[in-house]
């Protein structure tokens, strides 16, 4: 039981950004509530007491899964009588704690903001069907989370499942699944087959998501090790070695990283496209747009994936390489913008494919290589800033650029051209070079002891 | 050749720098006549490559072992034993160079109860016996 | 008067509140073999990574043939060849791929050593380095280190999963380039056997601080083990200077002393009435007893 209770613990506080939104999620957290309790009458109790809650309960429901691996993947434990289930009933217990905030949080509302407050049995009713969602939704990331971390880009699975499912809730809704007794049941059902494989699975692998391990992904390029032997003479130009070292990626020469990021982008996005093709009410206008956003999306997010681990891999280039520390924050930009490139190259084939299938205009083709390249340049320059680790700059100029982003993914997503989402780009645009003068100064001090390459547990030949 | 290079028993592990090691049981050597004044000692690399040893340790006795008189240095050519010093060194100075193995004799005789009688008598006998 | 191969002075490094090191002074004359020994988590990598420059400094500085360590230029680096504890090989190429990209990216290359090398310690070629066991990606780690014959050699535990056979063979390869007087080793380790061949200058590296730095003679020298039976019980506090550690039990006693200085010997035994051992330590016994 203990374990259970410590392993609860570690979910809300294991990485080092949530001692951050801990703290401030619980101030804002019981200062709104204590505002709303005291019936303070302005805008601000609610706005605070809803970020206390994302910000407290946000993190763990994207984690959960992730940090159970990653718990459960030393050997050690995998030899400790019941370490396994303790790890599990810890989790069990977080997705529990998450959807009894939300529930109360969303009470506390109900009861005291909202201008007609509920009460009795339609409250009961509302606050089960808050407390079951947020069950089933976290269960359902836990479970995705968990399976997807085997793959460096794996976040991009639970992004194309939600993509999924989107339009198959109304027909949820009409065959009376949202209900809280279902939406239960489901959970249940859920977390009964996920114990199963849990505790029957042979050996649990580590995580790869923040590592360097690139195992995993080489299968994407078809890559087979003795393909790899029988190169009697590899030669080697000097741009070559420094893009093999810096990306880690090198497979005879047939796996380049741009290589490897289009087939990964094809991979996603083809499966995206397949599920928005099939699901019914395609082919309308809103949904090309949709797609787009969500490629554009991704595309960004591979590339700050590739981005992080090239930074951490850039000390490999410090004494091998002869490069100073301006020549190597050059070399690492670079090959960034030569795999942005490369991703908004291949989008722009994709999204053009798609505007042909589903007869989009053109102008949706601008957008995605916009949204592609210019919040895509922003997190780039953001990563390269952010190299010494979470200090109170790097967390704000974090958060309030994650909102500008936000809020252009939400706004990309509409049908229509929103003004708004003009002057967001316009912005991001401008801010771009500000995040590369501050990246640029950083570098010249960066400290590899804060930013040494993780390599994923080594798993030793027999 | 390759008989000489084990000559000596050299221990990296024992709290005893090798330098001191080496210059212990040359002395003994030399003192015994186990080697004779002349004799071709192996060179610093081929006692370091055998031993597994650094070879700055190995030159460092050489040379500290040179400047005591027992070694000669020839240009060209490896180390070999010198001729022994004429007897101008005082009985002072003689004595102190068998000075460590008389202590170590002594702790030994105490250890055993054996006394001071004893003890010379059993040395002159040693003393007697070798030519 | 050479320039050090390395030098530092006053060197502190710090990450937040915990200070991983503090007050390093050294310096490292060419063509010395220098053996770093230390528990786990005393700093011994954290004191490799700041002096190759991988991290500043937070006071002090250090020096690497003259040059500053954090803005080393390129001509010096290409002088430094780096065995890094947590090897750096991309897991998808082969061993000849790698030393294929090692030697395009140095500028010259002794393709006879490397091949010579390879076979005597059989290094698996062509093999990507996620199938290597642990130690062969050790093995194929310094042999990527000593392509381009660095004058300063610099690892981090390079033997830790080696069999003997192998380490031999390391070491013999290490002592064949410290007879070079102007190559410089500077290796951390655990295998305090393998530094008591090798090495001729030691630092003991105690709770981020240098305990010792100098010659492993001197150490041997030094530091040694004195066995005291004294024909009275003796006094609580004995005369000697240095004391790392003292066990007395009535009429005798165990103490471990630094600074050691033999002609003292009769006028302690005078002074304790006593008669007294001098027992010379091994470099393990040392490295124990300086943690006591």
């Amino acid at each position: 039981m203990k374990g259970a209770l410590a392993t609860t613990v570690l979910m809300f506080t294991m990485v080092r950004l949530q001692r951050w939104l801990l703290w401030s999620g619980l101030i804002a957290l019981a200062t709104g509530a204590l505002c709303i309790l005291g019936a303070v009458r302005a805008w601000w109790p609610p706005v605070l007491l809803i970020s206390g809650c994302a910000l407290v309960l946000g993190l763990p429901v994207f984690l959960s899964g992730v940090l159970l691996r990653q718990l459960a993947s030393p050997r050690a434990l995998q030899l400790t009588p019941g370490a396994r289930s303790q790890l599990l009933l810890g989790t069990l217990l977080t997705t529990l704690l998450v959807a009894t905030g939300v529930a109360l949080t969303a009470a506390l509302l109900m009861t005291h903001v909202f201008s007609q407050p509920a009460h009795g049995g339609e409250l009961y009713g509302r606050t089960a069907l808050m407390f079951s969602a947020t069950l089933l939704t976290t269960t359902l990331c836990c479970c995705c989370f968990y399976y997807s971390s085997r793959l460096r880009f794996g976040f991009l699975i639970p992004l194309v499942a939600f993509t999924g499912l989107r339009p198959l809730l109304p027909l949820a809704g009409q065959l009376r699944l949202l209900t809280p007794a279902a939406m239960l049941a489901s959970s249940l059902g859920l977390w009964v087959v996920f114990t199963l494989a849990f505790l029957r699975a042979r050996r649990i692998a580590p995580a790869v998501w923040g590592t360097t391990a690139q195992e995993p992904d080489l299968r994407f390029t078809g890559l087979r090790p003795r393909d790899a032997a029988g190169d009697p003479a590899p030669a080697f130009t000097r741009p070559q070695a420094l893009r093999a070292l810096l990306s880690g990626v090198y497979a005879s020469g047939r796996a380049s990283v741009v290589r490897l990021l289009l087939r990964v982008v094809m991979f996603y996005g083809g499966l995206l496209a397949l599920i928005i093709l099939v699901s019914p009410g395609h082919g309308t206008h809103g949904e090309s747009g949709f797609l787009t956003s969500m490629l554009s999306f991704m595309g960004t997010a591979v590339v700050f994936a590739m981005a992080a681990s090239m930074i951490r891999r850039a000390r490999y280039l410090w004494l091998k390489a002869g490069l100073d520390r301006r020549q190597l924050f050059l070399t690492v930009e670079a090959l960034c913008w030569r795999v942005m490139l490369g991703a908004a190259v291949i989008l722009l084939v994709m999204a053009g494919l798609f505007c042909l299938l589903l007869g989009a205009p053109p102008q949706v083709l601008a957008r995605a290589e916009l949204l592609t390249l210019i919040p895509g340049a922003a997190i780039l320059y953001l990563g390269l800033l952010c190299i010494q680790g979470w200090r109170l700059p790097d967390v704000l100029v974090g958060a309030v650029y994650t909102l500008l982003w936000l809020a252009t993914f939400v706004l990309s997503m509409s049908a229509t051209l929103n003004p708004a989402l003009l002057y967001l780009l316009a912005v991001q645009a401008l801010l771009i070079p500000v995040f590369r003068f501050w990246a640029r100064a950083r570098w010249d001090r960066i400290d590899w002891l804060r930013n040494m390459p993780r390599q994923a547990l080594h798993r030793p030949v027999a | 050749m390759d008989n000489s290079l084990r000559l000596f028993t050299l221990q990296p592990s024992s709290g005893v720098p090798i330098y001191r090691q080496l210059m212990d049981q040359v002395r003994r050597m030399v003192a015994s006549g186990q080697l004779a004044p002349g004799t071709e000692l192996p060179s610093v690399r081929d006692i370091a490559a055998e031993y597994t040893v650094n070879p700055t340790t190995i030159s460092k006795a050489y040379s500290l072992l040179e400047g005591e008189g027992l070694l000669q240095r020839n240009r060209g050519k490896p180390m070999t034993i010198a001729e022994p010093a004429p007897k101008s060194g005082s009985l002072a100075r003689r004595l102190k160079q068998v000075e460590p193995q008389v202590e170590a004799l002594v702790l030994a005789a105490r250890q055993l109860e054996l006394d001071a009688d004893e003890l010379c008598r059993f040395i002159a006998r040693k003393l007697g016996e070798h030519p | 008067m050479t320039t050090p191969a390395v030098y530092a002075r006053n060197l502190g490094k710090s990450l937040g509140s915990k200070t991983i090191l503090r007050d390093i002074c050294v310096e490292v004359t060419p063509g010395s073999v220098v053996g770093i020994i230390g528990k786990n988590g005393a700093g011994k990598t954290t004191l490799l990574d700041v002096l190759l420059g991988f991290s500043p400094p937070s006071t002090g500085g250090s020096q690497l043939f003259g040059a500053d360590s954090f803005q080393l230029p390129a001509n010096v680096k290409s002088r430094i060849g780096f065995v890094p504890q947590q090897d750096e090989l991309v897991n998808s190429m082969t061993g000849r791929q790698h030393l294929a990209l090692t030697a395009a990216l140095s500028g010259r290359w002794n393709h006879a050593l490397i091949t010579r090398l390879r076979q005597a310690w059989e290094v698996p070629m062509d093999r990507i380095a996620q199938q290597l066991s642990g130690g062969e990606r050790q093995k194929l780690s310094t042999l990527l280190a000593l392509g381009h014959e660095p004058d300063l050699l610099v690892l981090d535990e390079p033997v830790a999963a080696l069999d003997p056979v192998s380490r031999r063979q390391f070491l013999q390869q290490l002592l064949e380039i410290a007879s070079d007087s102007r190559r410089t080793v500077l290796f951390s380790t655990h295998i305090v056997s393998d530094l008591e061949r090798v090495a001729d200058q030691i630092w003991i590296v105690r709770a981020g601080q240098l305990a010792w730095a100098g010659a492993l003679d001197d150490l041997k020298e030094s530091v040694v083990r004195l066995h005291i039976s004294a024909r009275q019980p003796l006094p609580l506090a004995l005369p000697l200077a240095g004391v790392l550690s003292l066990r007395t039990a009535d009429q005798r006693a165990t103490a471990v002393v630094s600074h050691w200085d033999a002609d003292v010997l009769p006028q302690l035994c005078k002074a304790l009435n006593a008669d007294i051992d001098v027992e010379p330590l091994g470099l393990e016994d040392l490295f124990v007893e300086f943690h006591a």
